[in-house]
């Protein structure tokens, strides 16, 4: 496991702290019921926090899994 | 604190934390402040749930705090919960004509939150924030200028502040305080454009943490002990004689004379100021009696220990007068060695340096202690606390040397005794005494004003308060007993009496007190053994209480083991309560 998909991991795990270890990598919004707006936010902004990066909110409807945003780190670490 | 740990923290195990409900009555989406505040509340070891009201009405909030069952409130209020004109989810198109009319609205706005909060802070303790983010540049005037507008609308908002501050139960966050915790950016327009949350993430961290010190707050240190040298004045009085010492500007050392007002200020407070110096007593004495100039009088301190043995030593001296435990007590030098040597012996003491040749350090110093040492209110008993210290010495001293007839010097004294008898929970005294007690307490149960409300709701309910003065002085109020009556029972939930009162058989006084307001034939105490309440155990054990289990006292056996009693007795007492509580105990 890479460094950012730990990190990753563990922004998950705060925003939604009933999901297993197990089922984190392959979260969705339709996937995992507390998945919804406000903690959308939360977890979109943990993930600023934590990567020191700003979401432009257009990108917003793109990230609506864990795959989804781990390819949005990727792509702006590179 | 960063928004994962504090999700973290709340997300954590709770097991065997207190549980503490807030209710935070604010205009806009509170997201991740809740977040933030729940998890203050667990760094202060405690389970808190935060319940919040609707969007964009926080009158309608506050009103709704009072119903809410929390343990606290917390009022948050933002330029747009005084017009909505003032914010950005809302477009009226008004300009500068409009100006009269937005202050009009915001002083209208104002009053009513004013109302609503001091209806509510009647139930529950309350703080309030006024507004954190900047005024939004709607104003005609160049960024660097201040319009009249903005003015007026600042002076609005200071004046709810003022006016809020002056209310006992109401607690106004310190803007000072938010200022330092958070001085980058705080609006976070998108968030508040998506979500309705004005604050950026860093803000409301600093928000939640200032809130979190008002509410959550640790109880105050007690005591001060300041070392004299190069601490309390520049120089060593050994060395430069009395005069030679100093405290102002004119001598480079003006951050000495800051400590010594300082210093004056707690004493008044009623911090108990102690001296511990490597100096002969009567080099000290003579400064104390010479300088005229000091801004701290001899009248302040007590006790001066000055001799040429350890530091430690004189601290152990200190505390043994005041009778209170090292960790309620600060140690202030500004010799390193002599810290760690009174750290070494007194784990529990604060020892803090004192800026000697850093006058820079000196600011964060000074808010090192108001930090130990701020208190909301200050009381009548607060300005007579060191006098009382005093004094008891004496008594003390006077008592021994009168062991073989305590009798005849007890009826010397000329004691009286006041009771009180209410069911106000806002008695900031009778609260402090039962959450700082230790010795004469019956359980150790600690209250919160909201509980403490909550128990003196409860039928038969009742609060004994205990004054005591005599030809030495008053002692202010020392004794609280919290309990119901019920028939011809009166049973006590809480019982506590500062250490200065002991010895003057005041407890013997009190339970009489029970027995005769009440026409009680027996008394029952919640007792529960805790680490330091030998002093109530040595005293169920005179009256035969079994001290393995909750006690029973029978008036008989009170007749019977009851040592003789002068006391003066005084009654404050609301007659419809007393009448109330007979009604009650009759009905049973």
């Amino acid at each position: 496991m890479t460094n950012l998909d730990s990190r990753l991991e563990r922004c998950f795990q705060a925003v939604f702290p009933k999901l297993s270890p197990d089922c984190v990598p392959s979260a969705t919004s339709d996937s995992v019921p507390e998945w919804d707006s406000v903690n959308m936010i939360t977890l979109l902004m943990v993930v600023q926090e934590e990567f020191g990066i700003h979401i432009e909110p257009e990108q917003l409807p793109e990230l609506g899994s864990f795959q989804a945003i781990r390819e949005y780190l990727m792509a702006v670490k590179e | 604190m960063k928004l994962i740990k504090a999700l973290e923290l709340v997300n954590s195990a709770a097991s065997g934390l207190r549980e503490f409900r807030i209710f935070l009555a604010c205009g806009f989406t509170p997201l991740h402040l809740e977040t933030f505040l729940a998890a203050e509340g667990r760094l202060a070891s405690m389970q808190v749930s935060v319940l919040t009201g609707s969007y964009g009405d926080v009158v309608g909030n506050i009103e709704k705090l009072s119903a809410s069952g929390a343990d606290a409130g917390c009022v948050i209020v933002e330029y747009p919960d005084l017009d909505p004109r003032l914010g950005i989810r809302r477009c009226s198109g008004w300009t500068h004509k409009d100006y009269a009319d937005v202050l009009r609205t915001v002083a209208a706005s104002a009053e009513r939150i004013i109302e609503a909060t001091d209806r509510a802070a009647q139930v529950m303790p309350l703080c309030v924030l006024m507004p954190t983010l900047s005024i939004l540049p709607f104003a005609h005037t160049p960024l660097s200028q201040t319009s009249s507008f903005e003015a007026q609308l600042a002076l609005l908002g200071a004046q709810m502040s003022a006016r809020l501050a002056c209310s006992p139960q109401v607690r106004v966050v310190s803007q000072r305080r938010i200022d330092e915790l958070s001085s980058a950016e705080r609006f976070d327009m998108a968030s508040e454009l998506a979500a309705g949350f004005p604050y950026t993430v860093a803000h409301a961290s600093a928000v939640a943490e200032v809130i979190g010190s008002v509410l959550f707050r640790c109880t105050p240190k007690k005591g001060i002990i300041t070392d004299l040298d190069d601490t309390l004045w520049q120089g060593i009085v050994g060395e430069v004689g009395i005069n030679g010492v100093s405290w102002d500007l004119e001598h480079g050392a003006q951050v000495h004379g800051m400590y010594q007002q300082l210093l004056h200020c707690f004493a008044q407070e009623g911090v108990l100021v102690g001296a511990a110096s490597k100096n002969s007593p009567e080099m000290i004495d003579k400064v104390f009696e010479c300088r005229s100039d000091l801004l701290l009088p001899g009248t302040d301190v007590f006790p001066v220990a000055a001799h040429w043995g350890r530091k430690s030593e004189s601290v152990s001296e200190i505390l043994r007068k005041w009778n209170i435990g090292d960790d309620d007590v600060l140690f202030v030098d500004d010799s390193p060695l002599e810290l760690a040597e009174v750290k070494s012996v007194h784990p529990g003491v604060e020892c803090i340096r004192f800026p000697r040749q850093n006058p820079e350090k000196y600011l964060e110093f000074w808010k090192t202690l108001r930090g130990y040492f701020g208190k909301p209110l200050i009381r009548e008993e607060d300005a007579i606390r060191l006098r009382t210290i005093r004094d008891s010495s004496v008594f003390s001293e006077q008592l021994q040397a009168n062991s073989p007839s305590p009798d005849e010097f007890l009826k010397d004294l000329r004691a009286e005794l006041i009771f009180g008898l209410s069911v106000e929970p806002t008695d900031t005294r009778a609260l402090e005494l039962i959450n700082k007690t230790n010795q004469f307490n019956l359980n150790g149960q600690r209250h919160t004003e909201s509980s403490l409300r909550t128990a003196l709701r409860a039928p038969g309910a009742f609060m004994l308060t205990t004054g005591y003065r005599d030809k030495f002085g008053p002692l202010g109020k020392i004794a609280v007993l919290q309990g119901q009556v019920a028939g011809s029972t009166v049973s006590i939930d809480s019982w506590v009496m500062s250490c200065r009162a002991f010895s003057r058989r005041i407890e013997f006084a009190c339970l009489r007190q029970l027995f005769e307001q009440f026409r009680a034939e027996t008394v029952t105490l919640a007792y529960v053994a805790t680490n330091r309440n030998s002093p109530i155990r040595e005293f169920l054990q005179v009256f035969k209480c079994d001290v393995t289990k909750p006690a029973r006292i029978s008036r008989d056996i009170f007749r019977e083991c009851c040592p003789r009693l002068f006391h003066k007795i005084v009654i404050q007492q609301n007659e419809d309560h007393v009448a109330h509580l007979i009604e009650v105990s009759a009905s049973s």
